[in-house]
């Protein structure tokens, strides 16, 4: 089954960026990682076996490619803590670029909420874009991520328990600034 | 409604709220960026799916019994999908030859040659004095997977002499659409320094986007770690082009831990690594182990429904099923077996023990005991 680059720019395009956006949180790397996606789609098409829809697929390689993104973070990252010994907390870097300006003008609650997606897992920020952010159902998200429905849930309430906890933090710190 | 629902609420209202970002470029400027890589990637392309067969007869003869046993066994199975009458007859052929083969492994044994496995040769527990290891890596065609493949060859010749031969033994042996990329490049193993010294031919470059720098380093890992060795050291005074890493002298080739799932085509099926992050517990590694990626050929190789629970008693794993999952199919559960035990040694384990299943067999193993985790995995004999 062949798909064409029209088909899946009209139907899917914005919500492609929209997740990969909110996966990797900057947009020179998301349009970078949409590209990738496209030209995997656009490869594979003809592999397309039509067993799942076009947008799980879709969706599917995006968090693949998204996966691979955060694998090439974390090497970059073990090569610089090779050279800076930052301990057994290395892989908690506090996140000092600015909010992007679609963000900044939102409220202080929600800009918090945007920091403290990134302490989840890689799983439980999928579900929690897809779920909440982007508005697919269960079963959709269940299908992108190649998750039994049960999985989703109970990623989605671990995610959503952490995201409760640094909230909780906050107030007990009596703060509001970005960061966790 | 309690408090605690109520925050959770209030969060997924803020997570709905949360402002939409749009491209800021417009369609004709993707199209054209996309296609310009596409055209851009298209003599690699052509080169990529070029077949090339260069059998050996002096390789192709001493290709005996183990090889045999992994590509027929692992040849045409459906794990973890259903099973069609035809193939249950393939099967009992399959098996047949299997034991067959099986039992002249056994009798090679106390000749001194190889020592296979729980009876079955799947795996390389480990070798004598008369062989050595040779552990090689392929990926998928689309370059998402390491595949390891591990070649069993007579010790009279140095590893070295293997390694620089590798292409020939890949592309007779493993019949996937996979580029080679170490094209050119000559290896010498340093072994007391826990390095590999790589020797690259004139204007050698991998900085095609960030997929093949990638699988560079994850092939180099797969090959290299399981000596102890720690670095790929670039002979050359450039360095190589590393793609978005810049230009780098060498590599660190530290273990990872790593999950195995099963790649499956029309001709292969093949155990494939997944790294894993070094905070990955054991037990959510067996979880990521219940999950496909069927969009590249790469499927579960633990039944999704089968619930565990692990508990580690030193080197040992011990695995508790809280389930009763019926594996009906004897190479499913080989399958899920020989994964587990790899997955359970990028842990650090030497020994798994399987309780609470129905039997003392999954498939061709013996769980009543526990299971020493094998030397290496896609193993092919050379001679």
């Amino acid at each position: 089954m062949k798909v064409a680059f029209d088909e899946i720019y009209d139907q899917y395009h914005q919500d492609l960026y929209q997740f990969i956006f909110y996966m990797v949180k900057d947009k020179q790397i998301t349009e970078d990682l949409v590209q990738e996606v496209y030209l995997k789609v656009l490869k594979s098409s003809e592999r397309f076996r039509g067993d799942s829809s076009i947008k799980t697929w879709l969706f599917s390689i995006a968090r693949h490619v998204s996966l691979d993104h955060f694998r090439r973070k974390k090497r970059t990252r073990d090569r610089i803590a090779e050279y800076f010994d930052w301990g057994e907390k290395s892989h908690i870097i506090k996140d000092e670029r600015p909010l992007p300006e679609e963000m900044a003008i939102k409220s202080e609650e929600i800009k918090n909420l945007y920091t403290y997606l990134d302490s989840c897992t890689v799983d439980q920020k999928s579900v929690l874009i897809l779920r909440y952010i982007q508005s697919f159902s269960i079963q959709e998200t269940a299908a992108i991520l190649n998750f039994t429905v049960s999985k989703v849930k109970t990623t989605q309430h671990r995610g959503l328990k952490l995201l409760k906890k640094h909230i909780i933090e906050e107030q007990e710190k009596g703060g509001g600034s970005n960061g966790f | 409604m309690d408090s605690n629902q109520q925050k959770y609420d209030e969060i997924t209202e803020q997570l709905s709220q949360f402002p939409t970002f749009t491209d800021r470029r417009d369609k004709e400027t993707i199209r054209q960026q996309i296609f310009a890589q596409m055209k851009q990637d298209e003599p690699t392309k052509q080169y990529k799916h070029r077949k090339r067969w260069i059998p050996l007869a002096s390789t192709l003869l001493a290709t005996t019994v183990l090889v045999f046993i992994s590509f027929l066994y692992y040849s045409n199975t459906d794990v973890l999908k259903e099973n069609s009458t035809q193939q249950d007859a393939m099967v009992t052929e399959e098996e047949t030859l299997i034991e067959k083969s099986a039992d002249q492994e056994n009798g090679a044994q106390s000749n001194g040659n190889l020592e296979p496995s729980n009876q079955m040769g799947m795996f390389v527990q480990q070798t004598n004095e008369q062989s050595i290891v040779i552990h090689g890596a392929t990926s998928d065609p689309q370059l998402q997977f390491v595949i390891p493949v591990s070649f069993i060859a007579p010790n009279d010749k140095s590893k070295e002499m293997y390694y620089n031969q590798l292409e020939t033994y890949i592309q007779e042996h493993v019949p996937l659409r996979s580029n080679y990329l170490f094209k050119g490049i000559s290896f010498k193993l340093d072994e007391g320094n826990k390095k590999v010294i790589l020797e690259l031919p004139k204007d050698f470059s991998i900085s095609e986007g960030s997929t093949v720098p990638n699988m560079f380093e994850d092939q180099l890992r797969s090959m290299f770690s399981p000596y102890g060795i720690e670095k790929a050291v670039f002979n050359n005074n450039e360095g190589i082009d590393f793609g978005q890493f810049g230009t780098i002298h060498e590599l660190a080739l530290n273990k990872t831990k790593t999950a195995y799932k099963l790649y499956s085509d029309e001709q292969n099926n093949l155990l494939v690594e997944v790294p894993l992050d070094e905070y990955t517990t054991i037990e959510e590694a067996l979880a990521e182990m219940q999950i496909g990626e069927e969009d590249y050929n790469v499927f579960p190789t633990v039944p999704g429904e089968m619930e565990f629970s692990v508990v580690t008693q030193g080197e040992q794993l011990d695995i508790s099923l809280d389930n009763e999952v019926t594996i009906e199919d004897s190479r499913t559960g080989t399958i899920m077996v020989e994964a587990i035990l790899m997955t359970a040694k990028s842990f650090g384990y030497n020994f798994v023990k399987i309780n609470n299943i129905s039997g003392d067999r999954v498939g061709y193993y013996d769980v009543s005991e526990p299971l020493r985790v094998p030397d290496a995995v896609n193993p092919i004999m050379l001679h």
